[in-house]
């Protein structure tokens, strides 16, 4: 199920709400391990199965790890669990992968498996993996209760598209969390939020990026607009799918961590990816950088460590060359701007650094997006003039006249402008009178605009039918 | 407004909002069809173990929910809305509004879909057309005579009209109708010509054919239907003016024998004014999408035929040209496949003939019915053979 939908938003969050909110504390849990099991069977009916495999080997792992805490069991039920998970992932993610490369490489014909892709695989199996990490390295206190630990991978406000939860960020959350007016009118604020950000500006940009794509005709500024949209769209899209699901949580009594904090206005690559997908970035670094040594070991292992966790970073990404480019790409990047760079940055005006990081970022999303070299470097030459395409065209300029108010808003709602002018505004108490009076209004309309556009999804007039 | 004030106004808002949907949706009694769309709607999906394990049945559920949504038209009117009024945007699915008249955008050239519909031409005329007058007429999509300033995207008539010529057999030659039309030519709200205006069409025809018959307004009475609420009117979910459909009735058509093989042994009107009214009011004109139509003119004094291979165009000229023969077919190889046409319809008696097609069908082929594998003649192989 996904949250964009008239089903979720108009049928699964009513029951959802109206069935836990009557019901005493100490069944919440279950209530919310019920919906969420459904939210999943929903999707995913056969695959269900998965997760909750998933959740009984690390639930079962770390009451093990508990128990034979500091002994070679407790290790031997760490790479069980480690492996188990792994195996998960490599298996229903990157069969196909392998065995492509294969029949490449060895010039054999294995048939592809053609297993569909089971929702939310790369995020819950990276959950339970770092919870039985986490509790092996006393981080977290481990959950003897099965059906709340259930409940903690399952939770459906982030279960298919993240952000990835740690345990131990919402461990006392699972036994006592308050529920509070504030709480969810918050929650319903940023849930509407999130829903607007995707549905309103990040669809929209998907049919540009779409369309500049495929044209026949193409000019240098629709290679740019193409390559914009896609950037806004993927963040708009991401960022609106963690607010809604740190919206949903607050509604339930969660606190999530924050999984982006406008990262289009980074000054560097390593600015960059402190705020973009923050839970991914702490998840490698975590559990696989520091492991590894981290900074705090010999230059040629240090970049070990780097070209390590960004390779893990751009294949957990998709199972394609392309992502595990762009993964090396980024580690590439961060590696010179700690050797070389960000001294130099420091010593140019601010502006150059930004225009540095976008264009840095920009290619980037061509090659994210793109999924040949040959694709990728076409698309490069021809957004830099080299692809023997004139620089405007009428199909470019009218596209850019259609979309111009949604990139306008997009590139301003990429930044904290609106966030510092609300700030700025509650410092004078007339002014915080009327946004409080404006945020029912303004979530009210954003909600019946959005689910306007949900029912208009379905628009698919026959001009010649026939009963 | 103090903050706890503020936060039970949202939570009201949020929450009322969502619950009068569901509950609205809960007591709404499921809609058979879309009106303004011109399709089914979908219904509650049948609930059993194989539908729910391969999703099939939330897959439904969801088409479900978001077609038999409560004031399903409102919502629509409200995206159409802020599609145009807030984002600016040029169009709301690629529908917009230009001088109170209703277009879609139909861009750009797609060049497979020509060239298929090309080869299907190709294809009845090698099997069928052998040394018989063989024209063809490309109808413009009315944005061709959108002014130069309107900014929109408009289809490269040049090109798709090269294309075309280079692409159909030599012998049979086009008959140009973009100066027989103008932007009036054309409904507000919907892609079809209007009958009443088509008298230029008539004669470029008739010269096409070499034939005497010219348009003769005199001998027609005007009837109307109004509101007529074309295509584009549900469409573009906007409030534009409906359009009075005009039909021209003469003796000729009141006279002329309608049969189709859709409805074996039924006499048909030419113009059915049952449909008047219904889900589209423009299949007045020769019973609308039919496979094999023929219409046979009693009064005519000689024995010449014309056979028009079509789209919906046709139905609102081929009355006009009855005058000029004996009978008109008209067959659509959207419901008839082109090799299955030789048992519907004569092409003995040295009939004319006609491929009249919108341009809007040639950009859209895939619903034209391809011949046989082993007997279609691919565009590209006749192309090399000429």
């Amino acid at each position: 199920m996904l949250f964009s939908s008239i089903s979720f938003a108009y049928y699964f969050l009513p029951l959802v709400f109206a069935v836990y909110f009557a019901m005493p504390r100490k069944f919440r849990n279950l209530v919310l391990l019920v919906f969420s099991l459904f939210f999943y069977f929903y999707g995913e009916p056969k695959y269900v199965f998965l997760l909750l495999l998933s959740s009984a080997i690390d639930f079962t792992v770390s009451l093990v790890i508990n128990k034979h805490r500091g002994t070679k069991a407790a290790k031997r039920a760490l790479l069980c669990s480690v492996l188990m998970n792994l195996s998960i992932l490599i298996f229903f993610k990157y069969s196909d992968f392998f065995i492509a490369n294969i029949n490449a490489l060895f010039g054999v014909n294995i048939p592809l498996l053609h297993i569909p892709l089971p929702l939310g695989v790369s995020f819950y199996t990276f959950q339970t993996m770092s919870y039985a990490i986490d509790v092996y390295r006393n981080d977290a206190q481990v959950q003897k209760n099965p059906l709340d630990f259930a409940t903690y991978v399952s939770l459906f406000p982030q279960l298919v598209a993240g952000p990835i939860v740690r345990y131990q960020t919402v461990a006392d959350q699972m036994t006592e969390r308050k529920h509070s007016l504030e709480g969810f009118a918050e929650g319903a604020a940023r849930f509407v939020m999130g829903l607007g950000k995707k549905v309103l500006i990040a669809n929209a940009l998907g049919e540009l990026n779409k369309t500049a794509l495929t044209t026949g005709n193409q000019s240098v500024l629709m290679y740019w607009l193409a390559i914009t949209a896609f950037m806004l769209q993927i963040y708009f899209d991401f960022s609106g799918y963690s607010d809604m699901a740190l919206g949903l949580g607050k509604i339930f009594g969660f606190t999530f961590l924050e999984n982006f904090n406008y990262p289009f206005i980074a000054r560097s690559i390593t600015d960059f990816w402190r705020r973009w997908h923050i839970s991914m970035g702490t998840w490698f670094r975590e559990y696989i950088y520091i492991p590894l040594g981290g900074n705090r070991v010999p230059r040629w292992k240090w970049i070990r460590n780097i070209a390590v966790v960004w390779f893990c970073t751009g294949f957990w990404h998709g199972a394609a060359w392309n992502f595990i480019v762009w993964g090396l790409y980024f580690g590439v990047l961060l590696t010179l701007e700690k050797l070389f760079i960000l001294q130099w940055l420091e010593k140019i005006p601010r502006i150059c650094r930004h225009i540095y990081c976008l264009l840095v970022v920009t290619v980037s999303f061509v090659i994210f997006h793109l999924e040949t070299l040959p694709g990728i470097w076409g698309f490069l030459k021809g957004m830099f003039g080299f692809g023997g395409v004139p620089l405007v065209n009428a199909e470019s300029a009218y596209y850019l006249n259609s979309y111009k108010i949604i990139l306008l808003a997009a590139v301003i709602g990429a930044t904290p402008l609106l966030k510092r002018l609300v700030m700025a505004a509650r410092a004078n108490v007339r002014l915080e009178r009327v946004i409080h009076v404006l945020n029912p209004v303004y979530t009210g309309g954003l909600l019946l605009v959005v689910s306007a556009y949900l029912v208009d999804s379905s628009f698919n007039p026959f001009l010649y039918f026939r009963f | 407004m103090k903050i706890r004030a503020r936060d039970l106004a949202v939570v009201i808002v949020f929450l009322g909002i969502l619950y009068a949907v569901f509950f609205l949706n809960l007591l709404k009694p499921a809609d058979e069809l879309s009106y303004s769309e011109r399709r089914k709607l979908a219904q509650f999906p049948e609930l059993n173990a194989e539908t729910i394990l391969s999703a099939e049945a939330m897959e439904g559920f969801d088409d479900y929910a978001v077609d038999q949504i409560a004031f399903r038209e409102q919502w629509r009117r409200l995206k159409a809305r802020f599609d145009l009024n807030v984002w600016l945007k040029t169009d709301n699915n690629a529908i917009f509004v230009e001088g109170g008249q209703v277009f879609k955008t139909e861009y750009p050239i797609r060049e497979n879909s020509v060239t298929r519909l090309c080869g299907i031409l190709n294809y009845v005329n090698r099997r069928y057309l052998a040394g018989l007058n063989v024209r063809y007429a490309l109808v413009p999509d009315k944005n061709y005579y959108l002014p130069d300033k309107s900014g929109h995207l408009v289809l490269d008539y040049q090109a798709m009209s090269g294309l075309i010529r280079d692409n159909m057999d030599a012998e049979i030659k086009e008959i140009s109708l973009f100066d027989a039309l103008t932007a009036d030519s054309y409904y507000l709200t919907d892609a079809h010509w209007k009958q009443e205006t088509l008298a230029p069409v008539v004669n470029a025809v008739a010269e096409g054919f070499g034939s005497a018959l010219r348009f003769d307004g005199n001998a027609y009475t005007e009837k109307t239907y109004a509101p007529f609420y074309g295509v584009y009117y549900g469409q573009s979910a906007l409030d534009v003016e409906p359009d009075t459909l005009t039909y021209l009735v003469s003796g000729t058509t009141e006279n002329a024998v309608v049969t189709s093989i859709e409805k074996p042994g039924e006499v048909l009107p030419v113009y059915d004014e049952s449909q008047l009214g219904g889900m589209d009011s423009y299949n007045i004109f020769l019973l609308g999408p039919q496979a094999v139509v023929r219409v046979e003119n009693p009064g005519s004094p000689g024995g010449k035929e014309l056979i028009i291979f079509r789209d919906s165009y046709a139905g609102s000229l081929a009355p006009l040209l009855l005058d000029g023969y004996a009978a008109v077919t008209l067959i659509d190889l959207r419901y008839i496949r082109a090799d299955l046409v030789g048992d519907y319809a004569d092409f003995s008696g040295d009939p004319d003939v006609l491929f009249l097609y919108s341009a809007t069908l040639f950009n859209t082929s895939d619903s034209v019915q391809s011949p046989p594998q082993e007997e279609f003649v691919s565009p590209f192989l006749a192309r090399s053979e000429r």
